[in-house]
């Protein structure tokens, strides 16, 4: 019997939903489950990626893969059901990364934007833009997210610039930048247990929602009265896309796995079980017209993570320089 | 062929008592084998219970040494920081104008320096010794770090702003007279010189102005990884250290890798591994004993079936996310029960050893059952080959010799009776070959020792001669005397007949009144003429028979072995022929067969004697 190896994450292959497409294409899917993005990479890198036919990972990882020539173009005709998605991801040329040479290397399936939660006793109306992450009128009152390359470019968004690529005239404006977030900031962290409890616990105003729509359901699961807004300036986004690896054995049942993914039952089953935004319709949190940036390869991951720890060491503008 | 008639009964006797022997033998060791094997075991199990027990219980003490070990450590730490808190210097530094926050280091600034290094220099648990500001996002005012073995203070541009950190902003908001307590974490700001990288836990005290405003926090960072070596220190290599905070996160684990995790975005808990320790983190527990049979795969760790036991320590009475922490201890069981190994090698040899005796004495056993067997078998057996009775145990008070003693007696009878029987065969068999009146060979033992004699006179090559003797007028004897005066007459005749025979000759009645001789080892006639005529004189003389006086004659015929017949029965015809020749001849006489004429004879030509 034919067989579908796919290497994806947890919730993106349910049991029964592979059933169903085993039985409709009378194969045998082997699902492999990774938990994070160097895993995934070490998976597809041990055999040129002859040990799976289609993976998962998201549009700043794809770049990778692309360059890797681990992956192959897709003939989205092949993949009818691209034409229920919204529009947002059916114009793959508007997406970075996944497309190359005016070849499509991979497929949008689920994605979660990093917004702002905010107290909505502490706000008349919704706030509109990052700046308020500034506002000295909520110093110590805003929770921010322990991560190097995304601090940066929320500050280079901040600042007008582009998110991924600092150019180098500008390192200076945006490390005080990170300066003053930190120094408005109430504090950073790491899980969304630990946001959710200091955001109640010291009366927050504001959240950079790393964690997106999961972030706003733990809190109002918790019973924290709060809005969730993408600002204007855009908020950064995950996005992750169906990707046919260089070794598949058949490529037609790859690209039928795809497409299937995008059929409403499936790709509801993701939203309704995992909480995560599908492809097909809008979702909770991101309007229509909310900008949302898809994640690309920043400009240089180490230096940006080597500079947020001393920043988030305490280090003043004496001693930091880039 | 003539089967020895105990021979089969022989060999199933053996097959019998090798059987009976054998099955004592195994039946008695098997039996001696599995009372010492049921005692060995139950002793190895019950022992292995009851080690398993108290190794729980000492672990258990041992948690609970390690737990109060921490608390007091940290008392301590809260002691040292108070006192800090509450220094001249300290409160000179708290004083200071607050133009001078931004200023260089100040002769107050150095001496509260100095008073931390030399604490820091007692206290070699401590990383790093601070007072950071309230305002200012917590800007350091006056530091010194532990770095390697020296103490390096850190001073004017590389001081750090510290507001953001959790343990400023919730130290920042204690009540009067309370001291803050971190959750255990690993220290990753930068520039913390030995402390960088390191699981630590602050403790943290506020220091006021003179005039009573918040001025900041002293803080020390307490060394854990010393603690903790310090908590290992008196552990065996065999048991293995876990800490975890209040939320089962692993902070000390066999495997550094499962520690930390959640600073890595990734939560390791302990009871995923531990399940009822999720019954401490959620209070309803003090401590758990977690046997784990079947680790998950997981972790990695345990690897091993093993016995843990988990404990919740109160870390005191000061502000805290974290209340307590969970201290657990586990043990491969295959280390539990080691002792029991040594149990187990000298059951088993106590096992072994009481299996031989076992043995030993089931077949020491099986044989004093069975000799007495086999003697009194043996004695049967000499019996029915026709020995007499071999040595019997007859002399055992047991129920050997009771059977022995039943076998003896049991023989003498059957002797006894033998000797009867024995007597009853011989006289039936003389009955059978001899005649009841006369007591003379009958015609069936005479015809027997006439084929003999022929074989052998045949062999030798001589002669033997068959004298038919028939008395004369016999039958009026019975008529007219009856019977019993003839059986009488029979007798006397018999007797004188008797007398007339040489002992080698041999006389017998054939029936009625007829007798008949054989006579051997002839070379002429002449022995049995004479025997013929002195017979004949013999009756001259009448016969007494009770007041009876009876004259009877004899008429003889004989017959000559080889010349008139080579077998019995033709030498026994023709003596008969001839006898009736005598006796047409005139009675009282004899004829031989050979010169009888074939018609019935001239008595004149072939009367002999008178």
């Amino acid at each position: 019997m034919e067989m579908l190896r796919i290497l994806t994450w947890p919730g993106y292959a349910d049991a029964d939903l592979v059933k169903t497409f085993e039985l409709r294409h009378d194969v045998r899917v082997i699902v492999t489950e990774v938990g994070n993005d160097e895993i995934l990479r070490a998976r597809m890198a041990s055999r040129q990626g002859a040990d799976f036919d289609v993976f998962a990972a998201n549009t700043a990882e794809m770049v990778h893969y692309i360059d890797a020539g681990l992956v192959l173009p897709i003939d989205i005709r092949s993949i009818p059901n691209t034409h229920n998605q919204h529009p947002r991801f059916s114009r793959l040329s508007e997406i970075p990364g996944i497309t190359r040479d005016g070849k499509v290397y991979a497929i949008p399936y689920t994605y979660s934007e990093m917004g702002l939660i905010y107290d909505r006793r502490q706000f008349k109306t919704a706030p509109t833009s990052l700046a308020v992450l500034w506002d000295p009128r909520y110093a110590g009152k805003v929770l921010l997210f322990d991560g190097g390359a995304h601090n940066f470019s929320l500050a280079a968004l901040s600042l007008g610039l582009n998110p991924f690529r600092i150019p180098p005239a500008e390192v200076k404006q945006v490390l005080n930048q990170l300066l003053a977030l930190r120094r408005n900031a109430l504090g950073f962290y790491n899980l969304p247990e630990e946001a959710t409890q200091l955001f109640r616990e010291q009366s927050a105003a504001l959240l950079f929602a790393n964690y997106g729509s999961q972030q706003v359901k733990q809190l109002r699961d918790s019973g924290a009265d709060i809005g969730y807004v993408v600002p204007r300036e855009g908020a950064l986004a995950w996005l992750d896309c169906w990707a046919i690896s260089r070794g598949a054995r058949d490529k037609t049942l790859a690209e039928a796995w795809i497409n299937y993914t995008l059929e409403p039952a499936v790709s509801r089953a993701l939203t309704q079980r995992q909480g995560l935004a599908n492809t097909l319709e809008p979702s909770d949190t991101a309007r229509s017209h909310d900008r949302l940036i898809w994640l690309e390869p920043v400009e240089n991951d180490g230096w940006r993570t080597q500079l947020w720890q001393r920043i988030l060491s305490g280090e003043r503008e004496a001693s930091l320089t880039p | 062929m003539a089967a020895h008639p105990f021979g089969r009964a022989r060999s199933q006797s053996y097959a019998v008592k090798l059987s009976i022997r054998t099955r004592i033998t195994a039946l008695m060791a098997a039996l001696g084998m599995l009372a010492s094997g049921l005692t060995g075991y139950y002793a190895y199990t019950s022992s292995q219970t009851l080690l398993g027990e108290a190794t729980e219980r000492e672990m258990l003490t041992s948690t609970r040494v390690i737990g109060r070990s921490f608390s007091l450590s940290i008392r301590e730490a809260v002691k040292d920081v108070a006192l800090l808190t509450e220094l001249p210097a300290t409160q000179a530094v708290a004083d200071l104008p607050a133009a001078s926050a931004q200023a260089p280091a100040t002769a107050a600034h150095d001496r509260l320096a100095k008073s931390f290094e030399s604490m820091l220099a007692n206290h070699h648990e401590y990383f790093q010794l601070r007072l950071i500001r309230a305002d200012h996002h917590g800007l350091e005012v006056v530091r010194v770090d532990r770095d390697g073995a020296t103490l390096t203070r850190v001073d004017g541009a590389a001081l750090q702003e510290k507001g953001h950190f959790s343990y400023v902003f919730r130290a920042l908001k204690l009540k009067p007279g309370e001291t803050y307590l971190s959750p255990i974490f690993i220290n990753q700001e930068l520039g913390a010189h030995t402390g960088q990288d390191q699981p630590t836990m602050l403790v943290a005290q506020q220091v006021f102005t003179s005039d009573g405003r918040l001025y900041g926090l002293v803080i020390i960072n307490i060394d854990l990884n010393g603690l903790f070596d310090l908590l290992k220190a008196d552990l065996p290599p065999s048991l293995q250290l876990y800490l975890t905070n209040a939320h089962g996160d692993f902070l000390i684990h066999p495997d550094p890798e499962q520690t930390f995790g959640f600073q890595r975005g990734q939560r390791i808990l302990a009871q995923d591994v531990f399940p009822a320790v999720a019954n401490i983190v959620d209070g309803q527990a003090e401590y758990r004993v977690i046997t784990v049979n079947d680790p998950p795969a997981l972790r990695g760790y345990p690897t091993e079936p093993t016995a843990a036991v988990f404990l919740r320590q109160p870390l005191g009475d000061y502000v805290s996310i974290d209340r307590f922490v969970i201290i657990g201890l586990s043990m491969p069981q295959k280390e539990i029960t080691r002792p029991t190994r040594a149990l187990a090698s000298a059951t088993l040899n106590i096992v072994l050893i009481f299996s031989g005796i076992a043995l030993v004495l089931a077949l020491w056993m099986s044989r004093a059952l069975t000799y007495p067997l086999q003697l009194i078998l043996q004695a049967v057996e000499r019996v029915s080959t026709g020995h007499d009775l071999s040595e019997l145990p007859l002399n055992r008070n047991d129920e050997l010799g009771d059977l022995a003693r039943g076998v003896a007696h049991m023989h003498t009878q059957i002797r006894d009776q033998m000797v009867v029987l024995d007597e009853h065969r011989r006289s039936l068999d003389h009955l059978a070959r001899h005649d009841t009146l006369t007591s003379l060979p009958n015609r069936r033992m005479f015809f027997d020792v006439l084929h003999q004699a022929i074989s052998r006179v045949e062999r030798a090559g001589t002669q033997l001669a068959v004298m038919f003797v028939d008395l004369d007028h016999f039958k009026e004897v019975n008529d007219i005397h009856g019977h019993a005066t003839g059986d009488r007459v029979l007798q006397a005749a018999a007797a004188r007949l008797q007398h007339c025979v040489r002992a080698v000759d041999t006389l017998a009645r054939l029936g009625g009144d007829e007798f008949i001789i054989l006579v051997e080892a002839l070379g002429t006639r002449e022995p049995v003429t004479q025997i013929a005529q002195k017979l004949i004189l013999q009756f001259e003389t009448p016969i007494n028979a009770g007041q009876h006086v009876i004259k009877l004659g004899v008429s003889i015929g004989i017959s000559i072995l080889p010349d008139d017949g080579t077998d019995a029965e033709t030498l026994v015809a023709h003596a008969d022929e001839a006898m009736y020749a005598a006796k047409l001849a005139g009675r009282n006489g004899f004829r031989f067969y050979s010169s009888t004429p074939a018609k019935p004879p001239d008595p004149n030509t072939h009367q002999q004697g008178n």
